[in-house]
């Protein structure tokens, strides 16, 4: 009530103002009535009276200035008159607004990923009481989970938890009737999964106990309730129905809520099954159950109520040694891990790396924010130099300095959250791209963002630390008027950039930085250019790809060679194809295949005498149909089959490599095993694992005379949109086996443009560094344009005497121009030491790509002294055009 | 006027002020007239501190005000103690008591 007759009287001040002042006017009058009852004269009872008052404006601004809420009063002025002058600069408002609002709108965008994958608890119940338990092994850095026998030892004997439960992620390929079979990632877990979470079924039901016991006994699956969405378009119908895993019939018996997404928060699963029938899923499936040292699972547990971490610790650790003592040719070893399971997303192997990882990651986008601040703050101190004018006169009418800086902290404090409302929408639309980028073909749907409090809050930090950065020194610094030297100097004379060597610091930085940038985006985009089918060793146009594992599906050799020659056959029909072909070899691919080799007749003691080289198997045409160029020998061809004399196409590399100096037609080399090959086909070098890798080894063999269960890959030649095959092509591995889906069907363009180890990174690098580059030019420019027109200005004077004592345009030219340059060659000295650094670096990215980086250098260094000169030439022609009659009367 | 006697006052200019109104509603200057008289024309309360403390003490809730009609039918602003400004009236009494008798004490011994 009393706040608010305060807030009240503070809006209507005028109010307040006019009591006040008739208040004292009435006391006034009273005095005077009462010196005239007194016995004075009316006018020296007037006189009197206001003597006996003291000064009436004095008393009016006391009472004004002890009222309590003036202080937001004050603030509120502050900031309306900051919004003034910004207005009043609409391009520096502009650039610094949209500066810090990129910065604040990544930041943010991160801040949502991590808020969502860090600290949102699990849609579960009880999700505080969640802990994983793994181990931690010698062997590796990564946690490792407990195999199923081993799992259930632990559920059965560790008295800590009230409850414990195991899972894993597997492919599979899904097919229902009326549906495209599509492959997929689902969860395997235990029985006791859904009642361990306290989950409830959305429609139909879920595990029910006793299921998910036995090993092969329960062919059922549970769908999540998105996947169900999307893949079975809400169909309701489908619960109850039988669908096809892998080939073996499953019964969709429920769908689990939407809100449940699986037990790791960065990781979805689409389907879950019992992890009991996993034989079904996986090849020796049924092995690995019985296994303590194979495949081990994730295992999560519940606390009981009052058990802290320690204990737990300690008695999973006995049940650990209880079983290493029992199964000593079995045990892998290592000591428990048990910890929340907030603290081990995305994944609980990665624990002890995550905290880590997101620390870089937030440091790296903290570093955008630094960078930006540093720009605004530089343009902060343009702007306070250009206002220094104003800043002597309020301090000559007793404006404090407090005041002074108070007045441009609340210019940056009004910029930064005006950048934070705006980097706020800009980073949920980040965010959002963001997470589209990870793809549902990955196990780990790169998460999502979470938009709370948590994020406003951040976003509201940001705005603080972005106010203070960009706000507290150039409001320090031109707060400082010596009203003494300035007035007498009229207008506050200083000379060279000495007096402000924290804007030369910011200047010199920048065009370091800027060349840097330059010369990364230089050496990406050349090398993007010399990316080409020659470079890559392949016709990369009109090519498409698409995949199938036939091992999933429990084919035969036999089966799988019928169904292969058949699938080739009917896609060398289709019309618009030219050539059709498989292999086992993907380009670029994440999980590239890689072999072992060695010539005939050299001595193998071990691994270290072999060649490590990625390899493939393929079928007929191969070479001609991908567009490989054959140096020396034959393709491969139908004859090449079981049976046949076993062979081998190689590349340029390997030849070398093997038998340099000779033709390697007819020799004979090992691979991956004690057959040797005879080669008959030689091709030119190319790129295998990644599009900036050294020239490696490649070795090619025929499908058919080494069949093995791995997923393959069909390439279709075509005459047009490669794109428009994919249909067609569908439909017909359709025809061949309903329950086998093609996955990853996509052009090779996009494939390479997109892939993680082909050009994405080039592309990304180019476009980053692009961007960046223009930006930091554009600073560069803004900075050294700031720099030499202020000092310009202060010299006026100075110029105006050399003017009249005969100086040329010519010599003022050169004065002014020879500041900025000095910043400039600082700057590009600096920045070249820096980028030889990088010319170590980079080559490990973009090897083979002949990328000369000193050309590159050369050019940047061009272009920004070309940008330098012209920012200060600006400035430069306008202090010859000063007048010296004029300059010199003005004093 | 005089910046050191107002600090040194202002705490028990509040003081005299609450007291004054104990009875009856009153103007500013009746304030000051009436902590003259109170005082044997000792204590004179200066305007320019007057006014602040009428105002600081009607921000903190001790004092209410109302325009109104003074004796000699002139419009005059007339402010009145609050419930909560009585109590405060009573302990800075109590303390000021306390303390005035501390001071007897310590000057009375030589």
């Amino acid at each position: 009530m009393k706040t608010w007759s305060k807030l009240r009287s503070l809006l209507s001040r005028n109010r307040l103002e006019r009591d006040l002042a008739a208040e004292l006017q009435a006391h006034l009058e009273m005095q005077e009535a009462a010196n005239r009852a007194a016995g004075m004269s009316s006018q020296e009872a007037h006189y009197a009276a206001r003597r006996q008052f003291g000064h009436l404006d004095g008393i009016k601004e006391t009472v004004r200035d002890q009222r309590r809420w003036v202080w937001l009063e004050q603030l509120a002025k502050d900031f309306r008159f900051a919004a003034r002058s910004l207005r009043k600069t609409p391009g520096f408002t502009a650039i610094a607004l949209l500066t810090l609002a990129l910065a604040i709108g990544v930041n943010t965008a991160v801040f949502s990923i991590v808020n969502n994958l860090f600290f949102q608890p699990l849609p579960v119940r009880d999700p505080e009481n969640l802990v994983v338990v793994a181990a931690k092994t010698p062997v590796s850095s990564l946690l490792r989970g407990y195999e199923y026998p081993n799992y259930l030892d632990l559920r059965a004997q560790a008295d800590a938890f009230s409850d414990l439960m195991a899972y894993s992620t597997t492919p599979i390929d899904l097919a229902a009737p009326g549906f495209e079979p599509e492959r997929t990632y689902a969860a395997v877990v235990t029985g006791n999964f859904f009642s361990f979470f306290g989950v409830q079924a959305a429609r139909g039901r879920l595990f029910l106990a006793g299921e998910g016991v036995k090993i092969g006994a329960d062919p059922i699956m549970v769908l999540s309730h998105a996947y169900w969405q999307q893949h079975f378009g809400g169909d309701p119908s489908i619960v109850g129905r039988s669908v096809n895993v892998n080939g073996h019939p499953y019964t969709v018996v429920g769908i689990a809520p939407a809100t449940f997404t699986g037990t790791q928060a960065g990781l979805s699963a689409n389907v879950f099954l019992p992890v009991t029938m996993i034989g079904d899923l996986m090849n020796n499936g049924a092995q690995l159950l019985q296994a303590r040292a194979g495949m081990p699972l994730n295992v999560m547990g519940r606390l009981k109520p009052g058990v802290s971490l320690g204990q737990t610790r300690t008695e999973v650790g006995a049940v650990t040694a209880r079983i290493a003592k029992e199964y000593p040719q079995q045990n892998v070893g290592g000591s428990p891990v048990v910890v929340r399971e907030r603290r081990t997303r995305p994944d609980p192997s990665f624990t002890d790396f995550m905290p880590l990882i997101t620390a870089v990651f937030m440091g790296l986008v903290g570093l955008v924010l630094l960078i930006a601040c540093a720009n605004v703050a530089n343009l902060m101190f343009l702007r306070a130099t250009v206002r220094r004018r104003e800043m002597i006169l309020r301090s000559a009418l007793g404006a404090s300095r407090w005041q002074l800086c108070r007045q441009l902290l609340a210019e940056s404090f009004l910029l930064a959250f005006s950048a934070s409302t705006a980097g706020l929408v800009l980073g949920y639309w980040v965010a959002s791209w963001l997470v589209r980028f990870g793809s549902s073909a990955t196990p780990v749907a790169l998460v999502g963002a979470t938009w709370d409090w948590r994020v406003f809050l951040f976003a509201a930090a940001m705005a603080l630390l972005a106010g203070s950065l960009t706000g507290l020194m150039p409001a320090l610094q031109a707060s400082r008027v010596d009203l003494q030297t300035s007035l007498k100097q009229g207008g506050g004379a200083s000379s060279g950039s000495s007096r402000h060597p924290f804007r030369s610091i910011l200047v010199v930085s920048q065009v370091a930085v800027s060349l840097v940038v330059l010369i990364c985006g230089g050496v990406f985009l050349q090398s993007l250019r010399q990316v080409s089918p020659r470079f890559l060793g392949f016709r990369t146009d009109h090519l498409l790809m698409a995949s199938f594992n036939l091992g999933l599906h429990g084919y035969d050799p036999d089966r799988a060679e019928q169904f292969q020659q058949r699938l080739l056959e009917k896609a060398r029909a289709l019309p618009g194809v030219d050539a059709a072909t498989l292999g086992t070899f993907v380009p670029f691919a994440l999980y590239s295949s890689l072999n072992v080799a060695a010539p005939e007749g050299k001595i193998i003691r071990g691994i270290q005498d072999m060649t490590v080289t990625p390899y493939g198997l393929v079928a007929p045409n191969f070479v001609q149909a991908l567009g490989l160029t054959l140096l020396r020998g034959r393709d491969f061809s139908a004859q090449d089959k079981t049976g046949a004399p076993p062979v081998a196409i190689i590349n340029e590399e390997m030849a070398a490599q093997f038998w340099p100096g000779q033709n390697p037609l007819g020799r004979r080399c090992y691979v991956g095993g004690p057959t040797a090959f005879e080669v008959v086909g030689v091709v030119r070098n190319g790129r295998y694992k990644m599009a900036g890798e050294a020239a490696s080894p490649f070795i090619l063999q025929p499908l058919a005379q080494f069949y093995d269960m791995t997923p393959l890959t069909l390439y279709l030649r075509t005459q047009g949109d490669p794109g428009a095959v994919a249909p067609e092509l569908r439909r017909l591995v359709q025809d061949l086996d309903p329950a086998v889906p093609l996955y990853d069907v996509q052009t090779m363009d996009r494939h390479l443009n997109e892939g993680l180890l082909a050009l994405l990174p080039l592309r990304a690098g180019a476009a980053l560094a692009g961007l960046q580059g223009f930006f930091a030019l554009v600073l560069v420019v803004m900075g050294l344009y700031g720099v030499v027109s202020f000092v310009a200005s202060q010299r006026t004077r100075e110029i105006g005497i050399r003017l009249a004592l005969g100086a040329q345009k010519g010599d003022v030219l050169r004065l002014v121009l020879g500041d900025g340059l000095k910043l400039t060659l600082y700057g590009i000295a600096i920045g070249t030491v820096l980028s030889l650094g990088l010319s170590r670096v980079l080559p490990r990215v973009l090897y083979g790509l002949a990328v000369s980086s000193s050309l590159v250098t050369l050019a940047a260094v061009f272009l920004l002294t070309g940008i330098a000169l012209l920012a200060c030439w600006i400035p430069a022609r306008r202090a010859t055009r000063v007048n010296p009659v004029e300059t010199l009367k003005a004093e | 006027m005089d910046k050191d006697k107002t600090d040194l006052l202002q705490g028990t200019l509040d003081m005299l002020i609450l007291k004054s109104l104990q009875l009856e509603p009153m103007h500013g200057f009746g304030i000051s007239v009436r902590i003259r008289q109170m005082s044997d024309e000792v204590l004179q309360v200066e305007q320019g501190s007057l006014y602040p403390a009428l105002y600081r003490l009607e921000d903190q809730g001790w004092i209410k005000s109302e325009w109104g009609v003074s004796d000699n039918n002139r419009k005059a602003k007339f402010y009145s103690l609050t419930a909560s400004g009585r109590r405060q009236l009573e302990s800075e009494t109590a303390n000021w008591a306390k303390l005035s008798t501390a001071i007897n004490l310590v000057l009375k011994t030589t």
